[in-house]
């Protein structure tokens, strides 16, 4: 786990600045926000600042799919535990995270389980848990009957799950008994009429267990992964092929996910090239794309660096993390509880996330980022690594293999070389970097050198290719 | 539009290709007259605002059924309206005291209420639920367009090539936010468009080029739609910067900016209008209204979440209502909203409700009739946890009803739009149509005896034409069709016996005319 976030804001008066606040509790009048603003600029800078892991793409997966929002929670402490829980178990156990998150103090109070009690039982958790963590909703066949579960199982899981509670000055999760529905639960057929008997605060693990001996659930999250990393569309053949075996993988592993993952990313499947560039980036793709196709190397925090620059820091992440919201990606605020829509929603998919108004957004920032944002930085030591950083069509051929999801064609490169030289013949390109070679320091050649790359990158970012991976 | 058109399209839609054919009028269909109607009708000024609320919005506090005061107050005591606070519309109906706005507007006479609207077999999971109401299918099936993207795919068939021209200048729908309803998903493409907002920094021109052929792969055809929405966003970025710039909002109803969210929607839309975009279909929506716990901040306490919600609902309406006079759009505008289900009649612990299923829609404007249609859902005096509102309208009647009196939608059409005939209602005002408010049901359907034991006679009167009877069970769920034929105006009865019913309470449902009536009937073995 990376070094926890730290306090940026004055305004957080219960620990100094530069200073963890995940064990203190917030000074009494002060407002969370400032720490979940920090929470949210943290966890932009482990993005940013990510190797070539599979983490964060996973923290995110999981943050998608046990949808919570810090709008809703507004508990530092809380929110921080939750993204632990998730971070921590990104690649670990999928019935185990299930389990934790039903008692996490963020999911409770999300869900309502924080005021579910006998008598009157709240079934917002016990409804999402099998729609949308577990074993997934199917069509209606019969009144309150969605093949998976019906409107009773979702009253028994509610019973279930009666009698816990959160405290936000203790941070403390409890099960009070005397809350607690101690009646028999009666499930449908579609859990072969299984009863939970009274078991207290250890019931909502009975709950799971019997969950997660429904197959359905091991199909409904690798339908989930497959979508996360391959193509929304899941048609018989990709479900007879890839999605019943990688379920058999979960069961066999006991729900472990990475035997999973390892599967798919070993596939011949996954490197089918009709697959190759047919996702929309998502808005954190699509800003990390910009930044690892420059190779940006943004600083880190850790360790903790003298207080003063701590918040500096931050508030570059935090300005990225912006740019996720202008894409429809608020990052610790997903629009509800099913997460973004780009993963569910039929028949748009990946589609949602550009409308005129989020295609504007990131050819806005593509602009930006190539003439004032990266080009400050290194477009020009980003080229000098090319094989033939001297030729203008070898500058277009290298950058766009690295930057586009597939191959263009030469009059795609002809519109690049146009927007390059601006009108200007070819191997005026070559003049000028022959001139950078022989004077490396000269400032006027490099600003001339730079403001041409600029024109070029501004091109092809702003090129449908570039919103695809 | 050619048959081999609507056949693709039928596919697409996923709708099995028997039933949609079985009844409709291939010739009548392409006939060149009712293109050209359709067209006409498009091409008149008339402008639809639909509301989304999303969440589940809770009916029963909403639009507070007076004359069930007493069992209502059994089933929901801790989040109970003070009787004496609801502002009153009529003996039977009120709203709650949050919704002054809406008080006005219906004694303005330009607001409508549809009670209980729902349909039969209900999903109470959200997102299911939303797509039913955004695609208008039945609840058994999947259908990926939405009703309004049906509505323009059949009279723009040819979307989005060659678009926007000189006969369609401008998009096509327009949801405010930054991603196009699903209401306005065509079977094949979005028939609209998204904007965010009319401020300098939300027109940006995009200059993206370098096009060549799209590659024969996943890939390919995912490129297409990327060089599609660029391309239209181009366009369509140039006509709403021009209609933005040339309107002008006029009304000081509204809050200052970023107060209220539906609000600044709403504003965006009138300045649109008023700039000339001849935009037909406007969307704006309210998040918030999934109301699971602490909707009423305490027991007797009207104050809370939704409150709050409701007071951004009421004041956003109200001054677009004042800025559409302003602007002189008054009697061009429709508004509609709707929420995916209502919530359970019963409250939970946690000050709140879970999701449930038939709740009021509302409609606003100059031309809608302001009248309460139907009758107060009916709450018995033992509510349980498991009871939910049966519909008492069904959602398409007041699509089917919206299309056809307010943009001119044929007969032939509407059914080809709706997948099925829906009931008429007088949503609208129209030269023909009557206007009453919560009409006298009395006679209209009664069974003895009951509580049922063995056998029970159910006696109905039809108003003439197609008239249905059916029986719904306390989930809300429609249990059994009894029957549906034309008749002649007149008294019928039959007598039923329950054979397939376990005890329990069931509601008799008789739809005829313009009616939706229903009665409580137990059964008891």
């Amino acid at each position: 786990m990376p070094d926890p976030p730290v306090n940026v804001d004055s305004k957080d008066t219960s620990v100094p600045i530069g200073q963890t606040w995940i064990n203190t509790p917030i000074t009494p009048g002060n407002s969370e926000q400032p720490r979940i603003n920090g929470l949210k600029a943290w966890w932009s800078g482990l993005i940013l600042n990510q190797d070539f892991s599979l983490r964060e793409k996973m923290t995110l997966f999981w943050h998608n799919h046990f949808s919570t929002e810090t709008d809703v929670a507004r508990d530092s402490r809380f929110l921080y535990q939750h993204h632990s829980l998730i971070r921590k178990n990104c690649l670990g156990n999928f019935k185990q995270l299930v389990k934790d998150m039903t008692i996490d103090g963020t999911m409770l109070f999300y869900l309502s389980g924080s005021t579910n009690t006998v008598g009157a039982p709240n079934e917002n958790y016990g409804r999402e848990v099998l729609e949308l963590f577990t074993v997934g909703k199917g069509p209606l066949i019969a009144p309150g009957d969605y093949t998976t579960y019906t409107e009773n199982d979702v009253k028994a899981a509610a019973q279930v799950c009666t009698g816990w509670s959160i405290n936000r000055g203790t941070n403390k999760v409890t099960f009070t008994a005397k809350n607690h529905d101690t009646s028999t639960k009666t499930f449908s057929s579609a859990f072969g009429n299984k009863q939970i008997k009274n078991n207290n605060e250890k019931e909502y693990l009975d709950l799971i267990d019997l969950i997660f001996d429904q197959v359905e659930t091991s199909k409904y999250i690798c339908r989930k992964l497959y979508r996360w990393f391959v193509y929304y569309n899941i048609d018989a053949s990709v479900e007879t092929n890839m999605i019943i075996p990688m379920a058999k993988i979960l069961r066999d592993n006991n729900f472990e996910i990475k035997p999973v993952l390892k599967a798919l990313f070993s596939s011949a499947h996954f490197y089918d090239d009709q697959l190759n560039g047919s996702q929309v980036k998502n808005p954190i793709d699509f800003i990390n794309s910009i930044f690892k196709s420059f190779e940006v190397k943004f600083p880190s925090p850790t360790p903790i660096p003298a207080t003063l620059v701590v918040d500096t820091y931050y508030a570059l992440y935090n300005y990225y993390a912006v740019f996720g919201i202008g894409l429809d990606l608020n990052l610790g605020d997903p629009p509800n509880v099913a997460g973004w829509g780009a993963y569910y929603q039929i028949p748009s998919f990946y589609h949602i996330w550009l409308s005129a108004v989020t295609m504007t957004n990131r050819i806005k920032i593509t602009d930006a980022m190539s003439t004032v944002g990266v080009k400050r930085q290194n477009f020009l030591s980003f080229v000098s690594k090319f094989a033939k950083p001297e030729e203008a069509s070898g500058v277009i051929d290298e950058a766009s293999e690295f930057i586009l999801p597939a191959p263009i064609t030469q009059i795609q490169k002809e519109f690049l070389l146009n927007a390059f030289m601006g009108g200007l013949p070819a191997d005026a390109w070559a003049m000028e970097w022959d001139n950078h070679i022989k004077n490396p320091n000269d400032a006027n050649t490099i600003l001339g050198l730079n403001s041409k790359l600029s024109n070029l990158f501004r091109a092809m970012l702003s090129m449908a290719e570039f919103q695809l991976c | 539009m050619k048959r081999r058109d609507f056949l693709k399209k039928s596919a697409v839609v996923g709708v099995s290709a028997p039933f949609v054919l079985n009844g409709l009028n291939i010739n009548t269909y392409a006939s060149p007259v009712f293109d050209n109607l359709a067209k006409i009708a498009a091409e008149s000024d008339k402008i639809i605002v639909i509301i989304q609320l999303n969440g589940g919005n809770d009916g029963l506090n909403t639009v507070v059924p007076l004359d069930m005061y007493s069992n209502l107050s059994k089933a929901r005591q801790n989040i109970l309206i003070d009787e004496t606070k609801v502002l009153k519309l009529t003996n039977n109906t009120g709203l709650n005291p949050a919704l002054t706005g809406l008080q006005n507007l219906y004694k303005d006479g330009k607001l409508g209420i549809i009670q209980s609207v729902g349909y039969p077999n209900p999903n109470l999971s959200h997102f299911r639920a939303t797509d039913i109401w955004t695609s208008a299918s039945d609840s058994d099936k999947q259908v990926s367009s939405g009703w309004l993207g049906r509505y323009l795919s059949d009279i723009y068939p040819d979307y989005p090539t060659n678009y926007p021209n000189t006969n369609s200048p401008d998009p096509l729908s327009v949801t405010i936010g930054s991603i196009v309803s699903n209401t306005c998903q065509g079977p094949v493409y979005s028939m609209g468009t998204a904007l965010s907002g009319v401020g300098t920094n939300d027109f940006y021109n995009i200059t993206a080029k370098g096009e060549d052929t799209l590659p024969d792969s996943i890939y390919g055809s995912e490129l297409g739609f990327v060089r599609e929405t660029i391309g239209k966003t181009q366009l369509y970025t140039n006509t709403l910067k021009n209609a933005a710039n040339k309107g002008k909002s006029l009304s000081t109803m509204y809050p200052a900016a970023t107060q209220n969210r539906l609000a600044d929607q709403l504003k965006i839309i009138a300045q649109l209008i008023s700039g000339g975009l001849k935009t037909k279909i406007f969307v704006a929506n309210l998040t918030g209204f999934d109301t699971h716990s602490y909707q009423n901040q305490a027991d007797g306490d009207y104050l809370g979440s939704h409150s709050s919600l409701l007071g951004f609902l009421s004041e956003a309406i109200s001054a677009f209502q004042d800025d559409l006079k302003l602007i002189g759009a008054e009697d061009r505008v429709v508004g509609l909203t709707f929420s995916e289900f209502g919530r359970r009649i019963k409250s939970n612990l946690s000050l709140g409700t879970d999701h449930g299923t038939a709740a009021p829609m509302m409609v606003f404007g100059t031309n809608v009739n302001p009248i309460i249609h139907g009758t107060s859902p009916i709450i018995s005096s033992n509510v349980s946890v498991n009871d939910n509102l049966p519909m008492q309208f069904d959602f398409r009647s007041v699509y089917s009803s919206i299309l056809k009196d307010w943009l001119g939608v044929s007969d032939t059409n509407l059914k080809n739009i709706l997948f099925n005939n829906f009931q008429y209602l007088p949503i609208i005002k129209t030269k023909i149509n009557s206007v009453e408010s919560e009409f006298e049901n009395a006679g209209m359907l009664s069974n003895q005896p009951n509580p049922v034991g063995y056998e029970t006679n159910i006696r109905f009167k039809s108003l003439g034409g197609l008239t249905q009877l059916s029986l719904f069970d306390n989930s809300g769920n429609r249990v059994a069709i009894l029957s549906n034929k034309d008749l002649q105006e007149g008294e019928y009865s039959f007598n039923y016996i329950p054979n397939n019913l376990s005890s329990g309470n069931y509601f008799l449902r008789l739809e005829t005319g313009s009616r939706s009536i229903l009665r409580p009937m137990q059964v008891v073995k």
